[in-house]
This record gives C-alpha cells, structure tokens and sequence, in this order.
C-alpha cells in the first residue's frame, strides 16, 4: 500500500510536468500570429481608459513606455480574483471562486508539505505547535492552507455541481466530463477532510509520507491518509487531461496575443518570422486562391476575377 | 420578453425548419416609447424555395440549397476538409495560435453572454449566444478531425452530428456576430468568441467559396480590379474630386487645388471610397482641415489609392494580405512618407494593426490613425474656433475597430470636449462601447430584406438604446441632436437605423462624422457646415 502510494505520487508529479510541458510547448511553438489585440492593454499609458500608442502622431518615433510590471499584475490579478466573472456572473462566481481557490491552495499546502519535508530531512526542522519559531510558523501556515483549501474547494464544487445541474443554460453546455469532474474533486478536497478528521489533524502524517518520498522509503500512513494522497496523485495525474491547461496557455495567449501589440519593426527576428510564414503554401480550394504559390505569391498576384460592377 | 431554448444538438436536426422564428414582441425593449412596431421582414416563398434559412428563417448568404444527398455530402466534406486546414500552420498561420487557445480553453461558464449585444437584443435567443458557434465548432474539431480529435469526444466534449444541416446553420451563424469582441473582453481565460466568427467566415470563404456576395465579388474583389468596393473606377474619382474643389472654393472664398496623385508629400490620406458618393462633406471637411492648417498631404487616383476599405479583414486572410499590399505599393510609389487613415474604423484596424505583421524589410510604411492628427491640428492654434457654433447636444459612438480594438479613444474626446460644449458620453463608453450593429461587414450587406431588417432591429438595437439614453433629456421632434460616428460603416449603420425607428422626426436625432463638427466650429466657415437632415 504504500509502494503504491510512492511510486504513484512520484508517477503523477512527472506526468503533469511533462504532459503540461509538451501541451505549452504546442502554443509557444505555434506562428506568431496577426496582430489581435484588445485594449486595455495593461502595459500601455493610456490603460486606466484603454489608450494605446497609436493615440500619438508619428507613434514609430515616440519612445515607448511598457509597464511590464502592470500587466504581471494584472495577470496574478485575474488568477487571484477573477475579477471579471465577478463583474459579469457573479452567481456563477460564488461557486467558481472558492473552487479556483480550493485548487491553488491545496497545490500550495502541497508543495509547502513537500519543502518542509526537505527542511527535516536535511537540516533535521522541528514542526510542530511546540516547535521554534519558524517550525511553528510553518506549522500553523500548513495547517491553515490545507483547512481553507479543503473547505473552499468542497463549497465550490458542491456550488458548481449544483449550478451545472440546476441552470438550464449551463447545462445545456456541460459534457459528462463536467460533472465527473467536479465530483471527482469534491471527493479530493472531501478526502483532505476525512485524512485530517480522522487520522492526521496536525499534518504530520502528511510531512512523514513526503519524507519517505524524498528519502525513497516509504513510510506507512493511516488508511483516510493514503485515501487522500491516492486520490491527490490521481488528481495530479487528471489535471492535465482537462481543459486546466488554460491556467498556462492563457500566459501566453494574453502577452502574445491580447496585449500583443509590439510593432513589426521592420527587421530582426520578427521579420524573419513572418518571412518564413510567407513562404508556406496553402492548400486552400476556393477558387481565388491558385494552389502550389507560396502566401507571399497568392498576395501579390490578384487573379483575374471579374466582379458584376465591371 | 421571450426566450427559445435551443439545444447545440438541435443544429443538425429538422433541416427543413428554422431553428428559431423571431418576432419583434420578442426583442429587448427600447427606452423613450422607441420601437415595437418595427418590421421583420420574412423570407418571400421564392427565397425560401432557393436558399438555405434554417437557421432563424433569415438568409444574409443566399446559399443555394444542395440539389442531391451527394451535393450535401460533397460540401460536408469540403467543410470538415476547411476545419482541418483552420488548424495546420501552412494554411492559418495567421491565427492559428489565437483559434486554438480559443477551442481548448473555454470553461463554458456562458459569462460572455452577456456582454453580446445580438444576444441580449434578441431577448437572449440561444442561437445568438457568443458560445453557441463556438462550442458547436469546437465539437466538430474534438469529434470530426485528425488535428483535435479527443479520446473520448462525446464524454469530454460532447457529440454533435455533422450533417448539412449543421454546416448551413453554422455559415449563416458566422454572419449574426458583428465581430466586436465584446465577449472576448469578459474572458478571464481570453477565449474570443468573435475570433471563431473570424475563422469560420474564412473556412466558408477560403475552402467552399462562400460568403456574402457584398464583401467578396462586391467588396474585395472589385476593390482589387477597379480600385474600390463601392465601384468607383480612376475617372469617377477624379470627377469626385472636381466636384470636391468646386464645393471647396464656395466655402473657403477662393480656388483650392485638391492634391491627387503629388509625388513626395508627407501623408496619402486614405478614405473609405464610400465618403465621396454618400458623404461627401466628409472628405470635403478633410481638405478644408489638412488645406488651413498647411498640411502636406495627396489623394490618390490609383488602384488601392483611393480606397481605404478592406473588407478583407471581415472574411478572408488572402484578400485582406492583397488589399494591404496594393494599398502601401500606391504610397510607395508616391514617395509619401506615411498613410493616415480617414474617418473608417475597419480600414484602421486592417491597415495600421492586422496588416503589420504581413510586412518584411522595405514594403513596410508608417501608417497612422487621422485622429491624433486631426487632435494636433485642433489644438496647434492654426485654426480659429467657435465652440458655440456646435452648441447643441453632441454624443460619441466610438467604432470598435478605432477604439476597442486599437486603443484610440481620447483624441475624439479631446476634440468634442473643446468644440462642443454638450458633448454627453453614452454608457458604456470607450473601450466597453457597444457596436453599432453594422460591424464586420453588415453595413454595406444587403443580401435580403430579412437581413437588412434583422440587422436594424437586433444587431444595431442596443447602440439604439444608447444613443436615446444619451440625449434623453433633448430628445423630441423639434430638437437637434447629433450622433458623431466617426467610421463610414458606422454611418450607414446609423443612417439606417435612424430610418427604421424614426430617430429623426420623433426624437430629433442626426449622425455625423468628427470632421464635420470641426469645420462646423470654425471662425473662417461662416456658413453652417453640418446639413442636419440631408446627411
């Protein structure tokens, strides 16, 4: 039981890094696209109204101020408080908030268990309620982010459960996966509660497991313990296979694409780029478009077509 | 206010029966005892007869009805074969990465909806959902092709059956979104619904050659071959312009010489060729400005010279690449040092945004927006001014294209805020804008009466509602209120809109561009510029 509950907990930390790497390694490696974005564009001056640099004559020969720092923020900000589905849904906000949060920070509780195990098993860290400073520090910190993350992660999933069930709307737009997901994770942060209820309130059952994972021996846990780290692993394991892999593409897709408004400077790397896309040769049927000519063919040839007006 | 509920799998089902029937009880109702007895025109027998309205009983493609199992079989296969090319690098590289963050990440939270204003028009009729497309695109991609076949596509994302039925319905869909992207702005996870309007416009275009016969034999490919949408050909432009400088020399006192065609000036000037025939004070208004602030600046009389259209941007990569360069090769040849772009919204967004990254090394040219231009000359003290000569209630639509999708919002304001002493903002304002309900193509589109009306009373009805929020303290048939549009298509939107609620007798509301306002306020015009009601 607790070979399987190693190997399995080592299984799915390497499986979501690889399967996330080679899902955003698919959009990074895409084509710059065209120019698409959406103002406000929060690295821009004008941002608190939705200004740009075009606002300027001659805007090529201003000076640009890119407040790189602003759109970070307001990136961890649409992390953090999903702000616009506040604004927008707030119904579907009380369920979806809690449950977001319920995620970072039972993935928080965890990678902070993992580090504390690393401090104990190097530097021989005491934790616990009776401990040093920093021990307890990191004790009741612990203690803390798994409680608030099995709760807000149970309320939102029932919420979202219920809501998907109730709303017609939503409903119509839900898939079987929708619903076993958001059982399935109710059953994770539900196990979160038993583990703690009934078998480890201070954590250190947790920390021991992680311990033995660092040390490759595994360390026996109690049975509502072993439930929640399977069930955890196999959430890890889940993750990437459902449409979370938002929580990374979005990174790209809103620097790239939303607020990407850097200008074709006319040279170096971006013109190199759309150089090498010109040449591609598109196989479209419609019959403006004469199959075999590279892009920058097809667009400087205009094929005879006669229009009604003619 | 009523609302059908439509199923996403009902689009392949009862090929013969309009998913929804909308009648105008059913709208969103309209403030200021505006609206209820507008007309929604039906199909005629004949029209019916020919072409595909299964959708919502209205036809904005006129797309003819397969004549045998093996003609619809035929054109399914088409579309799927035009889904699979959206999603390879050698045929979309131009929004391949935006399309497929868009089909993989979408929470199907549905908070998009609200931001759309056919849908919330419409009295929330399922079909007009932002989502409802997508999703219905974004099952055929999961379940139908190579490139995005999940494992268990009915379990993750559920079935949808691909049939005619569901190719036809999703065609006309793709032309009952104005492309705003109001919906893309609500998206924490930055899906844009808009985007896969964009992408399927294409697919029909680019693969089956479908679209709408105003954007493509009409628009783009008569742009191309005569030199502009509106079929204005070289002479009938420069005819345009003697007429332009007759007008000029009344109302400045004395000969003014348009330059056209001036090789070595700073700026080409590229107007919506639709200006000269429907509005010419438009143009007229410019050569004033650019003639007394002593602005270096030529016309162009050659193809991609004259016209600043490109409908392109609305339906098709290749036509949209083609203009561009035709365009930029004209200023090229003149030696002009850069393009500033008149009063219309998508000719901005084509010209000085999408376009950008099609060029390499020498074929690029500065290009800019008129606006901060026109706010310089204003405040530069070149030209006198008379505020109170626009005293009279003023509001600002702001274009989508200029405003939402470019980030020009303040030089317009700048300028009404000097010149007009009641300019108002309508709410939402700026960069939250609504469209005017003839974005992405549906101004200048009139494949049927039952288009033409549904994109006056259900596209264009929010912007309705704004504009009598805006004035509704001046509103009655003795007042004057102007609408400022600067955009060309907003305009025609507007002109038709004014029309079919009776905006104008009953409320006293008119619509013109920015320029005009500008000329209106001048010391040195004597005359009254704007002709209230002969717009």
């Amino acid at each position: 039981m607790e070979y399987f509950s190693l190997i399995l907990t080592y299984f799915a930390y390497v499986f979501i890094v690889v399967v996330y790497t080679i899902k955003v390694r698919k959009y990074v490696k895409m084509p710059q696209s065209l120019r698409w974005e959406l103002y406000p564009v929060p690295h821009e001056e004008g941002y608190k109204y939705g200004g740009s640099y075009f606002e300027q004559v001659d805007w090529w020969k201003k000076p640009r101020h890119k407040n790189t720092g602003r759109s970070i923020l307001n990136l961890v900000g649409k992390y953090l408080f999903m702000g616009s589905y506040y604004e927008k849904n707030r119904s579907y906000w009380y369920g979806l908030y809690p449950w977001h949060m319920g995620f970072i920070l039972i993935i928080l509780f965890d990678v902070l268990i993992g580090l504390e195990a690393i401090f104990m098993t190097l530097f021989g860290l005491e934790i616990s309620a009776s401990a040093g400073a920093f021990g307890r520090f990191l004790y009741y910190v612990t203690l803390i982010l798994g409680l608030a993350s099995f709760t807000l992660g149970t309320i939102g999933s029932v919420i979202l459960l219920l809501q998907r069930i109730v709303d017609r709307d939503l409903r119509e737009y839900s898939t079987p996966q929708n619903f076993i997901n958001y059982f399935f994770f109710l059953v994770m942060f539900l196990s979160g509660w038993t583990a703690w209820i009934f078998d480890d309130p201070t954590f250190a059952g947790f920390r021991e497991f992680w311990v033995g994972i660092i040390t490759f021996q595994p360390l026996h846990v109690e049975p509502w313990e072993w439930f929640h780290i399977v069930v955890f692993a196999a959430f890890l394991i889940y993750l990437p296979l459902t449409r979370s892999t938002h929580y990374i593409s979005k990174l790209v897709y809103f620097f790239r694409i939303t607020w990407g408004d850097t200008p074709n400077p006319g040279e170096g790397k971006m013109v190199e780029r759309i150089s090498e896309y010109l040449n591609y040769r598109p196989g479209w049927s419609a019959p403006h478009y004469q199959n075999g000519n590279t892009w920058a063919e097809l667009a400087t040839r205009i094929p005879e077509e006669k229009s009604d007006k003619e | 206010m009523a609302k059908k509920h439509t199923k996403l799998t009902d689009i392949s089902k009862n090929p013969d029966k309009a998913l929804l029937e909308l009648s105008i009880d059913e709208l969103a109702p309209l403030p200021s005892g505006c609206g209820g007895s507008e007309v929604l025109t039906p199909l005629t027998e004949d029209q019916k007869k020919r072409w595909e309205y299964n959708l919502d009983g209205i036809s904005s493609l006129n797309l003819p009805r397969p004549e045998s199992k093996e003609e619809e079989d035929k054109l399914v296969r088409s579309f799927l074969n035009g889904v699979e090319k959206l999603l390879s690098k050698e045929n979309n590289w131009t929004f391949l990465m935006p399309l497929a963050h868009t089909l993989d990440s979408c929470g199907k939270c549905l908070a998009c909806s609200d931001a759309c204003p056919v849908f919330e028009s419409s009295g929330e009729q399922s079909i007009y959902r932002p989502t409802y497309r997508s999703e219905i695109l974004r099952r055929i991609v999961k379940n139908h092709t190579e490139y995005g076949k999940a494992m268990f596509p009915g379990f993750s994302e559920g079935n949808i059956e691909l049939n005619w039925a569901t190719v036809a319905r999703l065609a006309e869909l793709a032309f009952r979104c104005t492309i705003c992207r109001r919906c893309a702005q609500t998206c924490v996870r930055g899906v844009d619904n808009a985007l896969v309007t964009h992408e399927l416009r294409k697919l029909f275009s680019q693969e089956m050659g479908i679209t709408a016969e105003a954007l493509h034999e009409k628009g783009t490919v008569q742009q191309l071959n005569v030199g502009a949408s509106t079929g204005v050909n070289k002479m009938a432009f420069l005819d345009n312009i003697e007429f332009l400088e007759e007008e000029l020399e009344e109302k400045l006192g004395r000969p003014v010489k348009i330059p056209v065609d001036k090789e070595g000036a700073d700026i080409l000037l590229l107007h919506n060729s639709g200006e000269f025939l429907s509005w010419p004070l438009n143009p007229l208004a410019f050569s004033i400005i650019f003639e007394l602030a002593g602005i270096n600046y030529t016309l162009s009389s050659e193809l991609g010279g004259y016209e600043g259209t490109n409908y392109g941007l609305w339906y098709d990569d290749l036509q949209l690449a083609r203009i561009v360069i035709q365009q930029t090769q004209t200023a090229h040849k003149l030696g002009v040092k850069k393009i500033v772009v008149g009063e219309c919204g998508h000719a901005h967004k084509a010209m000085v945004v999408i376009a950008d990254r099609l060029f390499t090394g020498d074929t690029i040219i500065p290009r800019e927006s008129c606006f901060p231009l026109l706010e310089e000359i204003v405040f530069s003290g070149k030209i006198k001014f008379d505020p109170s000569k626009n005293d009279f209630p003023v509001t600002l639509h702001d274009p989508c294209n200029v405003v939402r999708l470019m980030g020009i919002v303040e030089p317009q304001r700048k300028i009404l805020r000097y010149l007009a002493p009641q300019f108002r903002e309508m709410s939402p304002e700026g960069v939250n804008n609504y469209c005017c309900g003839g974005g992405s193509g549906f101004a200048i589109m009139s494949p049927s009466q039952a288009f033409v009306d549904w994109k006056k009373a259900v596209s264009g009805r929010k912007k309705v509602e704004q504009v009598l929020e805006a004035f509704k303290d001046d509103i009655g048939p003795d007042t004057k209120n102007l609408l400022c549009a600067p955009c060309s298509n907003c305009k025609g939107q507007f002109r038709d809109l004014i029309e079919y609620y009776d905006l104008e007798d009953k409320y006293g509301i008119y619509y013109d561009g920015l320029v005009e306002l500008i000329v209106n306020a001048m010391v040195d015009i004597e005359e009254p510029y704007l002709e209230w009601g002969e717009m």
